[in-house]
């Protein structure tokens, strides 16, 4: 797994960013930053291949904010680490709530940086695709005897009854054959 | 943290605006009115720049003609003063021209002129897989990345037009139309390269291609120029040449000797007075009286600046001199790259 690491080519902020792409490699992913000499290989690093962003905000740069917004635009985990209290406030106020809500913010120490960046990356092995998230709000009228059989089946289950109808509509996509030979002839096209 | 300076960077719309979404559907701005729908789609790049969107035509909208670009040209020199970097998204059809176009208009630019877009249909979902497929390297590599890479390449202090697409930014006047099989629709020298896009944005240190002018403003591209392709194993018949031309730029390709037929025909347009360009890449042609010459330019820079040149005077002596001044790096290319 891809993990890219952003930082302001200032000092002490770039040293802090190859800090956190030791802390990366170490947690046993590949770390790829915004300082590399240009232009490289583009299968090096395609935006596919990236599958989290962490950005060093103390002191943003024009090209941390572009990896900041890249970061936004595809949907990628971000981890928004900034030094002090309230630094880091000011900037996150250009930011609407939908964005806010893809970044984990912190302010970090350089005792604590592991920490967040661990926590970090564990939650992006958790992550699910984009295609993954329930997103798309769907209205279904049932009867009051379906709506009965929902509450009795998930009453004693750690489950809403909507988790339940989706459980169930993926046990039926992952056993259907023919959805699945279709899935894949689309997968081929693009 | 101290807040960063966002630069002021005026979007310009003129098509090649389609952009595919989860799931499968595609925008695009075809009206003033889709655009605030359209950006909220792309609201990251305000977090780089402070953008300032004009509308100039829409996605169906005419716009092909090099007298139809002088609508964007006209509105950049408007806001030139109050921008620090101009966008242009238009259809990548018009590409390279209409930046070249532009960096010959906007001569010794000191700000960055970034041009952008999408070749995707409206009905990209719709078509079938033979249409589909070459278009899907876009629809992976998406418009909204190039947007944003292209508003960032606007923040930048490179003071020349360029072209952001595919995963690569490369200077207009030194692209030219890939003429092999190469994912990448343009084929740039080294020189030309200045980018690549791939998560991040890599850019070149920058390299002035020629020595910077004194910056000026002029475009109006009303000229009419016909072309023609001549090759070695062509016949050489009548070349249709429409009454309402005012120029003829031919491309020799590899030949050495103008061919008889040609120069009896150049002198027929010239009587016509309609001015008569030869092009070749790197030798130079035996010139012939009345009849302007090229070499060592691009074909695609040598028939916009044909048109700019057009556009500015009909005197011979004063088009050749146009057509030799170094305008922007582009008389020492070689023809064919």
């Amino acid at each position: 797994m891809d993990i890219f690491v952003a930082s302001s080519p200032k000092e002490p902020y770039k040293t802090i960013g190859r800090r956190i792409e030791r802390i990366v490699q170490r947690l046993g992913f590949r770390a790829l930053n915004n300082h590399s000499n240009p232009p490289r290989s583009s299968e090096e690093e395609s935006v596919d291949s990236i599958k989290g962003v962490i950005c060093e905000m103390s002191e943003p740069e024009q090209d941390t904010l572009y990896s900041l917004a890249m970061g936004l635009m595809q949907k990628k985990p971000v981890l928004y680490l900034y030094q002090g209290k309230t630094a880091g406030k000011e900037f996150l106020r250009n930011l609407d709530k939908s964005q806010r809500d893809q970044l984990t913010i912190g302010s970090y120490t350089a005792e604590d940086l592991d920490g967040h960046v661990g926590h970090f990356l564990t939650g992006v092995e958790a992550h699910p695709e984009p295609g993954d998230i329930p997103n798309i709000k769907f209205t279904l009228r049932i009867t009051k005897r379906i709506e009965e059989y929902l509450a009795w089946r998930t009453h004693n289950l750690p489950m809403s009854k909507a988790d339940f109808l989706r459980n169930m509509i993926e046990e039926m996509m992952a056993s259907d054959d023919e959805y699945q030979r279709y899935r894949n002839t689309r997968e081929d096209e693009l | 943290m101290s807040p960063v300076r966002q630069k002021k960077i005026a979007v310009f719309f003129a098509g090649g605006t389609v952009f595919t979404d989860f799931p499968q559907r595609t925008f695009a701005v075809r009206t003033f009115e889709d655009l605030p729908p359209w950006l909220e789609r792309v609201k990251e790049i305000n977090l780089i720049a402070k953008v300032s969107p004009f509308f100039i035509a829409g996605q169906d909208d005419p716009f092909s003609k090099p007298s139809d670009w002088d609508r964007i040209y006209e509105a950049i020199a408007n806001h030139y003063e109050h921008m620090d970097g101009f966008v242009v998204v238009q259809s990548p059809q018009s590409f390279p021209y209409a930046p070249i176009g532009a960096a010959l208009a906007f001569q010794g630019t000191r700000k960055p002129i970034v041009y952008t877009g999408s070749p995707l249909p409206l009905n990209f979902w719709q078509l079938p897989n033979h249409e589909r497929e070459p278009l899907l390297p876009y629809h992976h590599i998406g418009l909204k990345n190039n947007l944003l890479s292209a508003v960032q390449m606007a923040t930048l202090d490179i003071p020349e037009v360029l072209m952001v697409l595919g995963n690569q930014v490369s200077r207009a006047a030194l692209s030219t139309l890939s003429r092999g099989t190469t994912k990448d629709p343009f084929s740039s020298s080294h020189d030309a390269l200045m980018g690549r896009m791939e998560f991040g944005l890599k850019v070149a240190p920058y390299h002035p291609a020629s020595a910077k002018h004194e910056f000026r403003i002029h475009y109006g591209y009303d000229a009419k120029v016909v072309r023609h392709y001549v090759s070695p194993d062509q016949e050489l018949q009548a070349f249709p040449v429409p009454d309402d031309a005012d120029g003829v730029l031919i491309y020799l390709n590899t030949l050495f000797e103008i061919p008889k037929h040609l120069t009896d025909l150049a002198l027929i347009w010239r009587k016509q007075q309609k001015h008569v360009l030869m092009h070749r890449g790197h030798v130079p042609v035996v010139h012939l009286p009345q009849v302007l010459h090229v070499h060592m330019m691009n074909p695609e820079v040598t028939f916009m600046k044909f048109i700019w040149a057009l556009g500015q005077t009909r005197s011979l002596s004063k088009l050749q001199a146009l057509l030799d001044t170094d305008v922007m790096g582009e008389t020492q290319l070689g023809g064919w790259v």
